[in-house]
């Protein structure tokens, strides 16, 4: 035992002046007024006392001068604050990973598996010891600290009421790597992960790492249940030659152990587009394909209902995608004229097409995109641009030219970029082709072994594609690729895909073009939160906490993004008591109850509040004088 | 007649009219009770009050079976003709009443304002008069632990003024120990008769013992029950050291609303107490409360009949 707050001879003083001041108190007690009665007997009924002898008056007195010195030597006790030593000696140094991923959004335990662990991690808290510290880490797709590494408890508590669950993948990778970092040199180091279990297992070296570093790691698990059907997957494309169509891809997965009914509702706009009804065996996925959906223009939902009710995580039961935007683009042909590319452009009716012959050209201003045919202007048009056959330059250069190419064949054709989405190019036949020298960060799409064909690639902050050969010394115009090729780099120009749109991850990092001159961005999440973003080289970074419908506001123009959940283990939420990591053994020594500091001097204050109520109970009933 | 009145009254005696007790206008005040109290008993004369004993007079009271050696000529002989039996007819005894006046002087009777003391002091001295005025016998006694004779057994509304000197003489002081001072009066063996006790019956031991001392002796007790409103409520509060004015012991006490109402309470049970012991005795009590003027609580004690019927 050792005091705190004085030393033991600050204490003793302090003691012996409270006593004698007591003592004084009883010895200077004011005389009570003095009252003649006719007949004490009456009073003494009302009182319920007999006449008390002198022996007992005397015990009385001294009673009630024992209970005063008792009184004030807790409350001087207190004062001194004294403390176990085995309670300041050798503290401990914790930190307790608190899973806040999608799936401890799960109901099936009091207020959610988010809640219990803040319960969990609250008693943990207030366990702890005087010289323990803990630094509490909110464990999702990244790891982040919810405060210092502290020892007091209300910095603690309020660092723990502060956190908020999100709809991100849990990565226990990164909050171990923080937790080492954190715990390197410090006494007595131990982790707690407070999880469900929801995770893939973190990197074979990290395990490694931690096994060699000899800090136990020990999991307080939550939850209860495993039953849950999810929407893992949610898809939307326009029609490639219609686009006021659209087709959706929907997958669902029974998680759970048992079979399933489920309703599949999906809504185009908030309007109910189609119902269906399936039955899943327990881990089994589905897949549902759309076409040709009409009534979507922006957004699908997809909600799915449980025919026995409720599962126990309903986030994952909703999931909602955009639709690529359909937006009329201004494009310009500069050339001496060409009736192959005026026909293909004729075939997107979204198009507006103006054409200028290259005297007349001055720059680009006011369209989407340009498509300079043989032709290339003297200035950067400021503004997406295919290049036909670059030549005749008399300044800048959006590609250098080092030759020519007699009979190019297409020998390499990059198949997964979308520029050659569902075009052919192999036994296209040219006459000649420029032999071009991309930049270093450009991407040819299609090359000859002497040279590349098609690249793609950005000049200040503007995309280019360019073809390196006139199209009217090939056949290539004869074939269906011609207007698909450009199609595909206009709708590439204009983000309006025709492939499935794949919506953004809860969890994931987005970067989002926003343009170079963009001020003033802000995304507004599905929960109303604002998060004001800098621009960076034109883009924005954002890391998405919640699945939904996110808006982007950049410069007061509004861009919904819809974001789902991430896919996979999330949804399963079969709770797992202690993860199997390789030869990892899970500590009990965490679990339980570590040091309890008991801060004595509150409980001496409250013995001093007893002590007082049984000294005024006693006074009052006559037991002490 | 008054006690100085000029016809056949007492002869004006040397008595201090000054004194607070008894002023003039008290003594007057006694004639105008003597005569309310000859309307009230209209029609007896002197030696005409009923006792209790069955003697030889000649107003028949009730038969009793006959005995060895009673006399023959009080055999009602028609009884023994219908029913064959000998029953002695008894006559109620025609004699002067005997009134002995009993006033409690411990200590608990100087409290209050008027003290107890003073009001049965005037109350004894208006009764008092009231008897001789009766022609009965009466007789003056005070006591608080033990019994104090004031007045010798005597008739006759010339010793007026001896009653007042009695009563004037008695002083508050000692404790309350009613048996003892009651057994002490029936050692002396006075005539039997009506026996006045006035006191605040503030006695540990009760009423009890006392009464039962008195019955047995054949007494005829009636107990007047003074009482002073102000105990029923005492204006106390706080922390107070309370003592007993008679036997000096105390207790500390922290006086609540709570506890004025347990005192309450525990007040009205003693005086209920007394209530029931006198009714289980046959012993006529009367509650009389201190603050009413004394002339009003004589006359309210002549018609509820303490002097007898």
């Amino acid at each position: 035992m050792q005091l705190l707050g004085l030393t033991l001879a600050q204490w003793l003083g302090l003691l012996a002046a409270a006593a004698a001041a007591v003592f004084a108190l009883h010895l200077l007690r004011v005389h009570r007024r003095r009252v003649e009665v006719p007949f004490l007997a009456l009073w003494q009924q009302a009182v319920g006392t007999s006449r008390p002898s002198r022996l007992w008056a005397r015990l009385r007195w001294l009673l009630s001068l024992v209970l005063g010195v008792l009184i004030v030597a807790c409350l001087t006790l207190a004062i001194a604050d004294p403390r176990l030593v085995t309670a300041t000696a050798g503290g401990r140094t914790l930190v307790v990973l608190l899973d806040a991923s999608a799936s401890m959004l799960a109901t099936d335990e009091p207020g959610g598996r988010f809640e219990a662990a803040r319960r969990h991690v609250r008693r943990l808290v207030e366990s702890l010891g005087p010289a323990d510290r803990a630094l509490l880490v909110r464990m999702h797709a990244v790891a982040e600290p919810l405060g210092p590494l502290a020892s007091d408890r209300t910095v603690l508590l309020q660092a723990l009421d502060a956190a908020r669950p999100t709809h991100a993948p849990a990565r226990p990778e990164p909050a171990l790597r923080l937790a080492l970092d954190a715990l390197r040199g410090q006494p007595r180091p131990g982790i707690v992960l407070v999880s469900d279990g929801a995770f893939e297992p973190p990197a074979p070296a990290t395990l490694e790492e931690l096994q060699s570093s000899g800090t136990p790691l020990a999991m307080v698990s939550v939850g209860r249940e495993d039953r849950n059907v999810a929407v893992t997957a949610l898809a939307a494309r326009r029609h490639p030659l219609d686009r006021t169509r659209c087709a959706l891809l929907v997958e669902l997965w029974n998680a759970g152990t048992r079979r399933e009914r489920v309703e599949l509702r999906l809504l185009g706009d908030g309007r109910p587009l189609d119902v269906e009804h399936l039955e899943l065996e327990p881990g089994e996925r589905i897949r549902r394909v759309r076409d040709d959906v009409t009534g979507a223009d922006r957004l699908v939902e997809a909600h799915i209902v449980l025919a026995d009710g409720p599962d126990a995580l309903p986030l994952d039961d909703r999931a909602v995608a955009r639709i690529p935007e359909r937006r009329r683009m201004r494009v310009l042909t500069v050339g001496e004229g060409n009736l192959y590319l005026e026909a293909a452009l004729l075939l997107d009716e979204y198009l507006d097409v103006t054409h200028v012959r290259p005297a007349e050209y001055r720059d680009a201003h006011g369209y989407d995109a340009a498509i300079f045919d043989g032709f290339v202007p003297p200035a950067p048009p400021g503004v997406d641009a295919i290049f036909l056959h670059p030549t005749g330059g008399s300044g800048w250069q959006p590609i250098a030219v080092e030759g020519r190419i007699e009979r190019p064949s297409f020998e390499r054709v990059d198949r997964d970029h979308p520029l050659v989405r569902w075009v052919a190019l192999r036994d296209v036949n040219v006459a000649e082709a420029l032999r071009l020298r991309p930049e270093p960060r450009d991407r040819i799409v299609a090359s000859d072994p002497r040279g590349p064909l098609l690249v793609e690639g950005e000049r200040d902050g503007r995309r280019i594609v360019v073809l390196a050969f006139d199209v009217r010394h090939s056949d290539l115009v004869l074939r269906a690729a011609w207007p698909l090729l450009l199609l595909n780099a206009l709708e590439r120009f204009a983000e309006t895909s025709v492939e499935l749109l794949a919506s953004p991850r809860a969890g994931e990092v987005w970067t989002l073009p926003v343009g170079a001159t963009a001020r003033r961005v802000r995304m507004v999440e599905p929960d109303g939160r604002l998060h004001p973003l800098a621009v960076r080289d034109g883009r924005i970074v954002f890391r998405a906490e919640q699945a939904g419908a996110h808006v982007l506001e950049v410069d007061g123009r509004r861009e919904l993004i819809a974001s789902q959940l991430p896919p996979g283990e999330e949804s399963r939420i079969a709770p797992v008591r202690a993860p199997r990591w390789g030869s990892l053994h899970w500590s009990r020594a965490l679990e339980g109850r570590p040091q309890v500091d008991r801060t004595p001097w509150a409980w001496l204050a409250a013995v001093a509040l007893v002590l007082l109520v049984v000294e005024w109970l006693a006074y009052h009933r006559r037991w002490t004088a | 007649m008054g006690p100085w009145g000029s016809r056949g009254g007492p002869a004006p005696a040397p008595y201090d009219l000054q004194d607070e007790l008894f002023d003039e206008a008290f003594v007057r005040r006694l004639e105008a009770l003597a005569l309310l109290a000859r309307r009230i008993h209209a029609g007896r004369e002197r030696a005409e009050r009923r006792s209790r004993r069955t003697g030889t007079g000649v107003e028949f009271a009730d038969h009793r079976e006959y005995l060895p050696g009673d006399d023959l000529r009080h055999v009602d002989w028609n009884v023994w003709q219908r029913h064959g039996r000998l029953l002695l007819r008894t006559y109620e005894q025609h004699e002067d009443l005997s009134v002995h006046v009993v006033v409690d002087t411990s200590r608990s009777m100087s409290c209050g304002t008027p003290s107890r003391l003073d009001v049965a002091r005037r109350l004894g001295a208006a009764l008092s008069y009231i008897a001789l005025s009766a022609l009965d016998r009466l007789a003056i006694y005070a006591f608080d632990r033990g019994l104090v004779r004031h007045l010798a057994p005597g008739r006759g509304r010339g010793r007026i003024f001896a009653v007042l000197d009695a009563f004037r003489r008695m002083r508050a002081g000692g404790e309350t120990d009613l048996q003892s001072s009651l057994r002490a009066f029936v050692a002396q063996r006075p005539r039997p008769g009506l026996v006045l006790l006035l006191s605040d019956l503030y006695d540990a031991e009760g009423l009890e013992r006392g009464l039962d001392v008195l019955r047995h002796a054949r007494f005829e007790p009636v107990v007047i029950h003074l009482i002073d409103p102000a105990d029923e409520r005492p204006a106390l509060r706080g922390e107070v050291r309370l003592v007993d004015v008679e036997d000096g012991s105390g207790i500390d006490v922290t006086v609540t609303p709570a506890l004025l109402e347990r005192y309450e309470r525990a007040l009205r049970r003693w005086r209920e107490r007394v209530r029931t012991t006198c009714l289980e005795r046959q012993v006529r009590c009367h509650e009389l409360a201190v603050t009413t003027p004394w002339d009003e609580a004589v006359v309210e004690l002549l018609r509820r009949g303490v002097l007898g019927d």
